[in-house]
């Protein structure tokens, strides 16, 4: 068949539309705070009264937040979308549906985000944060279930921590953050970048300390990107500070100290970077300190006596060096 | 069966290279370029050639006038005007309008969307050089020194300037020299750069003296014309009154136990005349007043001269050189005499024996190096530590030099370290120079000839890494206790030996007991002949080196790795808690689950009594229900952690269709053993279905949408929110930001695909799918919308408003049935939609600053004008610094840090729009098809990766942060689709 003519025939059978969300934008906790209606209700009937259009009846079974009546309709526009997510849904299903009133009629809100499943740990967790008082409350509550069985309750929770006002956490809730971000570096999960950033926020000595050897030590390069980033917003003189502490004996984990160092603002990281510079370290690591100390102001014909002959004069080669980018060319 | 194992390429052609260096050949779908004439870099081609183009199919002639396929001149942007005809088999003619220029370089360029007939494109950009009828001879246009100049540096180097680049092979020590008027010639390295040859003489000229430089006429072209005539131009160097004197001597004044054919050395403050040090400047006698008699050799720069005797010196005997004063005294280059010198005085030993090298790491020949590598050769007796630098010892890697730290270790050890990783599969050599100039022993001793190590790096780019249980630092671990290691890929067993792992007590006894291997021999387990004595510590340490415990590959640990463990009282006799998924999909959702024969994943977690850790190396998987990968192969390639492994189940060892149970066992360190539930599933056997592409998915990605109808396309608005531009383009830098920020999101986005930067496919891995930043020529493609808003929210939102939490929105078409979507529309609204990620990350800042700041705020703070910062084109130095040709290496340093915050900041916003770019345009090729197998990838109900915890291109949701650092993948079953390596029926 021809390849054209083939494709042609079947544009007619295109399905709508589907997005992707901004998670932080849609988590529970700020669905619960946005929603004019939080409802778990059951599909009595799905319908398209036009071909643009898609409409599910609902009965209510419990509602959560605002007021809705026992049977109550939503409308989307036709077809397979995840930002209108109600297209999966079939008569007989329940759902925990967070809903916003425009004009008369109610929306999902969130797109498929708002449209969760009725499982008992869902709807408790959906009714814990609507029942928090306070933002602390609702804090305490969120610590206590970055690990939590349930992926999208422990996602949300750490999405949601990291973008709470005022972010203030006992020595236990901290100790569950750190044990969240290790597991989630461990694993490779994006939830890592949640949980450094409730850490970068809480970023007294002790988070730092808590921070710095799951850091060194991570074994995937991309999740160690985010743990420096986070720590780099970090009080600087503190990171840099406490660095030296937990610099151990391996390549890899004096290269990543030196990678933090010399991205640190360079007041505040020279001492630490010469601290480290007068240690045993493999030349590659001692080049990464030269340029950051070089980057620094420190001359080349102090840090001569400090390293090899050859690793300074490679430093010195590499710094005035266009740095380059993963993504952008600016040759180009 | 409803997935069906399907062969990566399609029909592609299995046509040969372009013969221009592009090496990336009969890809599925792909045209190929077999042939080209002229060919890259000929030179003497005719004004009237025709450029003929040989293609392995018929091609369609109108795609030869897409824009990125031209004829011009080197260094020119205007295409000269060419017309094209097809010819026979896949023949394409180029036949220029009018004739083309002499004596002048071309280049050709064909657009990667060439396409045959039936839509196939090339798919990589290919261009070729070449140079028209040259018949006239180079001409030299100036010399750095003006004819009969005088007082002219007797140091420099000179620059002989041409009218065209000269052929390298035609630069030799007699078609270019420099000579004195007595004819003498002065040893120079002349090196061609560009148009012009840099001379650089090896010693310092004699002064006040007339020099020439010569050019023969052997001197030519690349085309091979040679200079009309022999240029010769004269000089006279500045005067020198300069005395020399002696900087360095060796051995060392009154060195003793020498070896008798020691030749020492004097090292001057410029360069000596050599001729000039004989016997009556020169006294080398012995204690007894007999003379030595001696020649003299020279370095390059004749700066050091090496006395050598031409006899050989006595055993225990005191030797003395004195240079003498007066008329006859040694001088410089320039007649200057040596300035009072003391005199040197050493005594032999009976060493004669010239140093050997007896051990190496790595071994000459080895093939399994790993690229983090400590070189080390050790030597029969100690080496002098003066030689051991960067002049005796050179290492190539691929036959280039290699910056390396070169030290000597005790006495006798050399040890050369690189200072960056070297990379994989490449031939290194070290070589360590033998001779007068090369290593010796404290003695004088000399290596009789070059040592020289050659090895090859292994394949493998990553260091080994252990888990050792119990870890490092655990307490009250069971006296009933065993001892696991796992490793992170397969080893080499004959590498695992009670000498590379050492297994002790405290004090560093080794424990009886047993050794055993498995899973690949990744795992070793090892069982204590008696229980673990109470309250004690233990050590398990891994050795490093070459000597130590190595992956299969070769590569071995850069450190030891030790666990210092302590036992406490009790044994321990409960059962691990062993929980397994498929797919990570939980119990209440795994009923009828219908399963590929490979590609799916299989995720155990385990949890023991306090204290007590599980055996990861102990996992068992036990599938029954036909012929499957063993247990022992599953673990193999496995991900273990403490406490969790996760098996894809690999390609190679897939799974026969039918009903099938899976069961997972664990033990403890105490071997107490734990079972998860039993999980049935189905896999269903392959048939033939359709393809998502059939010819390569071009997606152009518009940029020219206005769909807030404010009069500025809703990307140019991005950039000005962002503050990549500037209204009214004060600096005239908004085309160049708007270029840089659209080819990064691209360049992201093809990197998702496993394509370069600039769309071209890596490897066979490539998905055959291209974006775009323009519409192709007659080719059918999909279009998507990329800038601003959400069209389907508030489209007059400013800083501070609220988004709508949609960044993007796409058709979804199952199968990619349309290859030419439009996701450009407004009501619904299509495309991606970066001013919705903008207004929610100036949310949070607003939240949150100053008492924190923001990852987006980390970058943006600088210039996003709503954030307070100075847009690009807003800062005096953004003239400058905003440009393609900005240089970086004579910036200002202040010029340098708005350069680094400008391209950061883009390259961190190209990093997160380019995920959602990928993610939108994954929607519309099929992804993410919902429910199991046969005619789902294990898509949501919302058409998402099921539970997305990695960093998933299709994962219904993304966070700013994420994206800018992690490695956003497609999930092995999405890429598998889009390989065309599993098909939907």
């Amino acid at each position: 068949m021809n390849y054209r003519t083939q494709k042609a025939t079947l544009l007619a059978l295109l399905l709508p539309t589907l997005a992707v969300a901004q998670d932080q934008a849609s988590t529970m906790t700020r669905l619960c705070q946005k929603a004019d209606v939080i409802v778990r209700a059951t599909v009595t009937s799905s319908v398209h009264p036009t071909a643009l259009l898609h409409q599910l009846t609902l009965q209510s079974n419990h509602v959560l937040k605002g007021q809705v009546g026992a049977s109550f309709t939503l409308t989307e526009p036709a077809g397979k979308c995840c930002g209108r997510s109600l297209f999966a849904l079939s008569v007989g299903e329940t759902r925990i549906l967070f809903l916003k009133r425009l004009g008369p009629t109610l929306h999902t809100l969130g797109g498929g985000r708002g449209v969760l499943a009725s499982t008992p740990n869902l709807l408790t967790h959906v009714q814990a944060l609507l029942a928090a008082p306070t933002t602390n409350a609702t804090a305490h509550l969120l610590a206590a279930c970055v690990n939590h069985a349930e992926p999208r309750i422990a996602d949300d929770a750490a999405l949601a921590l990291a973008t709470l006002p005022n972010l203030s956490l006992t020595p236990l809730e901290r100790s569950a953050i750190t044990s969240s971000l290790l597991q989630s570096v461990q694993r490779g999960w994006t939830r890592t970048a949640a949980l450094a950033d409730v850490a970068a926020r809480l970023g007294d000595a002790n988070m730092i300390d808590s921070i710095m050897p799951i850091y060194l030590e991570a074994t995937r390069e991309d999740q160690a990107l985010l743990l420096r980033k986070a720590l780099k917003r970090c009080p600087t003189q503190l990171v840099a500070e406490r660095m030296p502490a937990f610099v151990g004996s391996t390549r890899r984990s004096n290269l990543r100290a030196a990678a933090l160092m010399t991205e640190l603002p360079a007041a505040a990281a020279r001492a630490a970077m010469t601290n480290l510079l007068q240690r045993p370290n493999h030349p590659q690591v001692q080049m990464h300190l030269c340029e950051g100390l070089l980057a620094a102001g420190v001359s080349a014909a102090s840090l001569s006596p400090m390293v090899p002959h050859a690793v300074l004069q490679l430093a010195v080669a590499r710094q005035n060096r266009r740095p380059t980018f993963r993504n952008v060319q600016p040759l180009r | 069966m409803l997935l069906i194992g399907a062969a990566a390429c399609g029909s592609g052609g299995g046509g040969g290279n372009s013969g221009s260096g592009n090496t990336i050949g009969a890809l599925s779908g792909a045209v190929n370029l077999i042939t080209h004439s002229p060919a890259h870099n000929a030179v003497q081609v005719q004004l009237n050639a025709i450029i003929c183009l040989e293609f392995d199919t018929d091609m369609a002639l109108g795609a030869f006038g897409d824009q990125d396929t031209w004829l011009r001149q080197a260094g020119s942007s205007t295409d000269v005007p060419v017309t094209f005809t097809r010819g026979s088999n896949g023949r394409i003619d180029c036949q220029p309008d009018s004739a083309l220029q002499a004596e002048t370089d071309y280049v050709f360029q064909l657009s990667a969307l060439t396409s045959d007939l039936s839509g196939r494109i090339l798919d990589v950009t290919t261009s070729f050089a070449f140079r028209t009828f040259d018949e006239t001879p180079p001409s030299i246009t100036g010399f750095s020194i003006a004819e009969g100049a005088t007082s002219v540096s007797r140091t420099g180097t000179f620059t002989l300037s041409f009218d065209e680049a000269i052929d390298s092979g035609s630069i030799t020590d007699s078609t270019i020299y420099l000579c004195d008027v007595f004819g003498g010639r002065y040893a120079c390295e002349s090196t061609p750069i560009g148009q012009t040859i840099l001379i650089d003489p090896f010693a310092d000229l004699p002064g006040d003296r007339q020099f020439s430089i010569v050019a023969t006429t052997a001197l030519g072209d690349r085309a091979g014309n040679q200079l009309e005539e022999q240029y010769q131009s004269s000089f006279r160097t500045r005067n020198d009154a300069q005395q020399p004197s002696v900087n360095d001597t060796w051995p060392l004044l009154n060195a003793t136990n020498m070896s008798p054919d020691l030749q020492p050395t004097f090292t001057f403050s410029e360069s000596m005349d050599p001729a000039t040090v004989e016997a009556v400047s020169l006294l080398f006698q012995d204690e007894y007043g007999s003379i030595i008699p001696f020649a003299i050799g020279a370095t390059l720069d004749q700066r050091t001269l090496r006395i050598k005797p031409l006899v050989s010196l006595q055993v225990n005997r005191r030797y003395t050189l004195e240079f003498m004063l007066g008329a006859a005294s040694a001088s410089d280059v320039s007649g200057n005499c040596l300035i009072a010198t003391q005199a040197l005085t050493f005594t032999t030993g009976t060493d004669d024996v010239a140093p050997s090298v007896v051990a190496s790491s790595p071994t000459t020949g080895e093939s399994r190096v790993p690229g983090v590598l400590i070189a080390e050769l050790t030597f029969d007796k100690d080496i002098d530590t003066l030689r051991v630098n960067e002049t005796t010892a050179e290492f190539l890697v691929a036959g280039k030099p290699w910056a390396t730290v070169i030290e000597l270790v005790g006495t006798d050890t050399v040890r050369v370290t690189p200072i960056l990783t070297l990379p994989v599969d490449t031939l290194c050599t070290l070589t360590l120079l033998g001779g007068q100039n090369g290593m010796r022993d404290l003695a004088g001793n000399v290596l009789a000839t070059d040592e020289t190590l050659s090895f090859t790096t292994s394949a493998d780019s990553e260091l080994p890494e252990a888990m050792i249980l119990p870890p490092n630092d655990a307490v009250t671990i069971a006296t009933s206790s065993h001892f696991s290691i796992v490793f992170d890929a397969p080893m080499d067993p004959a590498t695992l030996t009670p000498s590379t792992i050492l297994i002790t007590d405290d004090f560093g006894n080794p424990i009886s007991g047993t050794r055993t291997f498995s899973a690949n021999n990744r795992v070793v387990t090892f069982e204590p002949t008696t229980n673990l004595a109470p309250h004690s510590y233990y050590r398990v340490q891994i050795l490093s080196g070459n000597n130590g415990a190595r992956r299969l590959t070769g590569n071995w640990f850069d450190s030891d790795r030790l666990s210092r463990f302590r036992t406490g009282q009790a044994i321990d006799a409960t059962a691990p808690t062993v929980t397994a998924t498929v797919n990570g999909i939980p119990s209440d959702r795994r009923d009828g689950l219908v399963l590929p024969p490979c590609g799916f994943t299989i995720d155990v977690t385990t949890s023991d009594s306090f204290s007590q850790w599980v055996d990861m190396g102990s996992i068992d998987i036990e599938l029954t229900g036909g012929s499957g990968p063993t247990s022992e192969s599953l673990l193999a390639t496995a991900i273990i952690g403490y406490n969790t492994v996760q098996i894809q189940v690999s390609e190679d060892t897939p799974l026969s269709t039918g009903m099938w149970t899976m069961t997972v066992w664990a033990t403890d360190l105490s071997g107490n053993r734990g079972q998860s539930s039993v999980i049935p599933f189905e896999v269903d056997s392959p048939s033939t279905g359709s393809m998502p592409f059939e010819r390569t998915q071009l997606v152009w990605v518009r940029t020219d949408l206005d769909r807030d109808d404010n009069g500025t396309d809703d990307f140019t608005d991005d950039m000005v929110r962002l503050g990549f531009n500037t209204a009214g383009d004060p600096s005239g830098t908004n085309a160049y930001m708007q270029k840089l920020l659209l080819d990064g999101i691209l360049a992201k986005a093809n990197h998702i695909y496993h394509r370069g930067s600039r769309g071209e496919p890596l490897s066979s891995g490539a998905v055959q799918l291209r974006f775009l930043t323009r519409e192709p020529t007659l080719l059918p493609h999909m279009q998507i919308g990329l800038g601003g808003l959400d069209p389907e929210g508030d489209r007059t939102r400013v800083y501070g408003s609220e988004s709508t939490g949609v960044l993007g929105r796409a058709y979804y078409d199952y199968r990619n049935s349309n290859p030419t979507e439009r996701n450009t529309a407004t009501s619904p609204g299509l495309g991606v939609f970066p001013a919705e990620m903008w207004l929610y990350q100036t949310y949070l800042h607003k939240q949150a600053y100053p008492s924190f700041q923001t990852q987006f705020a980390s970058r943006f703070l600088a210039i996003c004008p709503d954030m307070g910062g100075s847009p690009a084109g807003t800062n005096p130095y953004d003239p400058a610094v905003l440009t393609a040709s900005f240089d970086y290496d004579s910036a200002t340093s202040a010029q340098r840090a708005r350069w680094n915050a400008i391209m950061s900041a883009a390259d961190e916003w190209t990093a997160v729009i380019g995920v959602i770019l990928a993610h939108e345009v994954g929607h519309s090729v099929g992804l993410v098809a919902p429910g199991a197998m046969p005619n789902g990838l294990f898509g949501d109900s919302s058409l998402h990766d099921t539970y997305a915890s990695a960093a998933e291109v299709m994962a219904a949701s993304v966070s700013y942060n994420a994206m800018t650092s992690l490695d956003y993948q497609f999930r092995d079953i999405d890429l598998a689709y889009l390989r065309m390596r599993i098909l939907l029926r």
